[in-house]
């Protein structure tokens, strides 16, 4: 017992809050792309349809290393668009905090899209014919009309994205790496007190992301039953 | 106003191939379902676009593809009224009205005021619409499609989600809410009844294709073609010969028609198909002196309604076709005698020729 309040004294808390900085960063990017792309696909009939649909999905059917390995060749500071970025913005993406918030993003960006899409695809297309036939601009049908409709299903869409943001672990790790106090999140850090033996401390960030999902989970409920 | 319409459009069971041109404030186009009425709607409001046409509101050029025009429906001043009326569902009665007002906050407020009152929708101005009966819905709909100010209204089958009951009011209701708007309104609808009332030009469309239109009494009184015949109404249409000695005789029926006094010769020459309503078969009971323009009936099938009851029925010594059901009908009204309100069905109908309908094609 002694052991434990000895540990939750010196615990560095730093891998809570990058986690929930990161996870917070990821959904705002996360559902302001993917409520547009989502909208693309549902309402206006774009050619791109597919194409937009199977790359979004592949991050959900692929391991999340895969996506790691292609980011970090991606923006990799010896490859052309890494170097590019650095050289002229100084903007490094590997090793980095916005490393964690690529990763974390490019992963939950397909729940936020998938939900965004199954919302939208459940409104009803005559509302959006009537208000275009009524004068409304596509724009304000889609912040005063669409996006209201399909309110309990986006806010599943976030709940879920921020989640799964807050738990990437495979992306992160390659892109970003662990570094403590700059990109050590809780899933970063319960691997690496694991592999240092040390179970009692992997025990209470376990704890406290049971607890993080817990609520989560009980917030998918109580709007998945609103939305009924 | 005038709309002229001229469409060209490969749909997924059938060809539209649409021409009109419209002059009259209430404007009808009847058709069964999936006839390409709501289709045509949609492209009238800029929905969807057709393969090619031109679409004309007086001078104004909505549609021209061989010129690439094609308006915005934002900007064609046509507003549609949905089957299901297609109210925002998340903002309130209120809301709902004043987001399509154009102006400052106050001339929002005022005109929504002004319409909630009209169309006597103040006590639900702060419901949703997910809380209204249908009845409700549509005066909110015609609320805001009112508060749009368009040059036309499209109205897609606007009593088809009300119940049986209140239609007939709601039909006058919605005629008289709507009187003093000064634009253009098209009514699509496949009841006839619907259409009688309301429109003062019909336009009739089969298949993707006008196959009648003029005033709507007169397209009622006599159709231009067999093919809308049976659409308003006129369930007995058959193929007829014109006999050598002038008279018109119906193969189907096995009878001649003496009808030279109805007719000037030439037009006579002409017809190719006969209409007869179901209310001018008048039923023969006991004997009577001459069978002349009688048809005797068999194989009869009774549908039953409250005031009336209509007999289809084939004709007898003819063989049966493949469906056992008659192909003709005609009405007898109710009689109420003690418990039983039926009377009989008779074996013989005798034709009221004064009441024939010609076709020419």
């Amino acid at each position: 017992m002694s052991n434990l309040l000895e540990i939750l004294k010196d615990l560095d808390w730093s891998p809570l809050y990058i986690s929930i900085k990161t996870a917070i960063v990821a959904t705002i990017i996360s559902f302001a792309i993917g409520i547009h792309l989502a909208k693309k696909a549902t309402f206006y009939g774009d050619k791109r349809k597919a194409f937009v649909d199977g790359i979004l999905s592949l991050p959900i059917v692929l391991p999340p290393t895969v996506a790691g390995f292609i980011l970090l060749i991606i923006f990799s500071k010896r490859r052309p668009l890494g170097s590019f970025l650095f050289e002229k913005f100084d903007i490094s993406v590997v090793q980095t905090w916005l490393g964690c918030i690529l990763a974390a993003t490019i992963i939950s960006l397909p729940l936020m899209y998938q939900n965004a899409r199954a919302a939208f695809e459940q409104v009803d297309k005559n509302i959006i014919y009537s208000a275009r036939t009524l004068g409304m601009s596509e724009r304000k049908i889609f912040y005063r009309v669409l996006v209201p409709a399909a309110r309990p299903g986006l806010v599943a869409g976030i709940i879920l994205c921020f989640a799964r943001a807050m738990g990437e672990y495979g992306a992160t790790s390659m892109v970003a790496g662990n570094i403590p106090g700059r990109t050590g999140t809780i899933s970063q850090t319960i691997g690496m007190v694991i592999s240092d033996g040390n179970y009692l401390k992997a025990g209470i960030w376990v704890v406290i992301v049971l607890l993080i999902s817990f609520v989560i989970i009980f917030g998918v409920n109580i709007f998945s039953n609103k939305a009924k | 106003m005038t709309i002229k319409v001229s469409l060209k459009s490969k749909l997924d069971n059938f060809s539209l191939n649409i021409n009109f041109e419209g002059n009259s404030k209430r404007i009808g186009i009847l058709g069964e379902s999936g006839a390409g009425k709501s289709m045509l709607l949609k492209y009238l409001a800029g929905i969807y676009k057709p393969d090619s046409g031109t679409i004309y509101l007086d001078d104004d050029c909505l549609l021209d593809t061989d010129k690439k025009i094609n308006v915005r429906p934002q900007e064609r001043n046509i507003a549609y009224m949905f089957q299901n009326y297609a109210l925002f569902p998340t903002m309130t009665v209120r809301n709902n009205i004043e987001i399509i007002v154009k102006g400052s906050k106050q001339e929002k407020k005022e005109k929504a005021d002004y319409l909630l009152k009209k169309f006597h929708i103040e006590e639900i101005a702060d419901k949703k619409p997910p809380e209204l009966s249908g009845g409700q819905q549509q005066r909110v709909a015609l609320a805001r499609v009112l508060a749009y100010e368009p040059k036309l209204i499209l109205l897609d089958e606007p009593f088809s989600a009300i119940d049986q009951l209140l239609k007939e009011r709601l039909q006058i209701e919605l005629e008289a809410m709507i009187s003093d708007y000064d634009g253009t309104v098209i009514m699509v609808s496949h009841s006839r009844e619907e259409l009688y009332k309301f429109s003062e030009e019909l336009i009739v469309i089969s298949k993707g294709e006008v196959i009648d239109s003029g005033k709507t009494k007169e397209v009622f009184k006599i159709p231009g073609v067999s093919r809308s015949a049976r659409l308003i109404g006129i369930n007995n249409i058959m193929p007829v010969n014109i006999e050598e000695d002038g008279k018109i005789s119906i193969p189907e029926w096995g009878i001649k028609l003496d009808c030279e006094k109805l007719l000037p010769k030439d037009r006579l020459k002409k017809i190719k198909y006969i209409g007869i309503r179901d209310e001018d078969l008048v039923p023969v009971y006991g004997e009577i002196d001459s069978d002349e323009h009688c048809i005797e009936i068999s194989n009869v099938n009774i549908y039953e309604s409250i005031r009336d009851r209509k007999v289809f029925f084939s004709i007898k010594n003819k063989k049966k076709k493949s469906s056992d059901f008659g192909n003709y009908s005609f009405i007898m009204k109710n009689k109420i005698d003690g418990d039983s309100i039926y009377g009989a069905v008779p074996k013989k109908l005798k034709i009221d020729i004064d009441k024939l309908i010609f076709f020419d094609k």
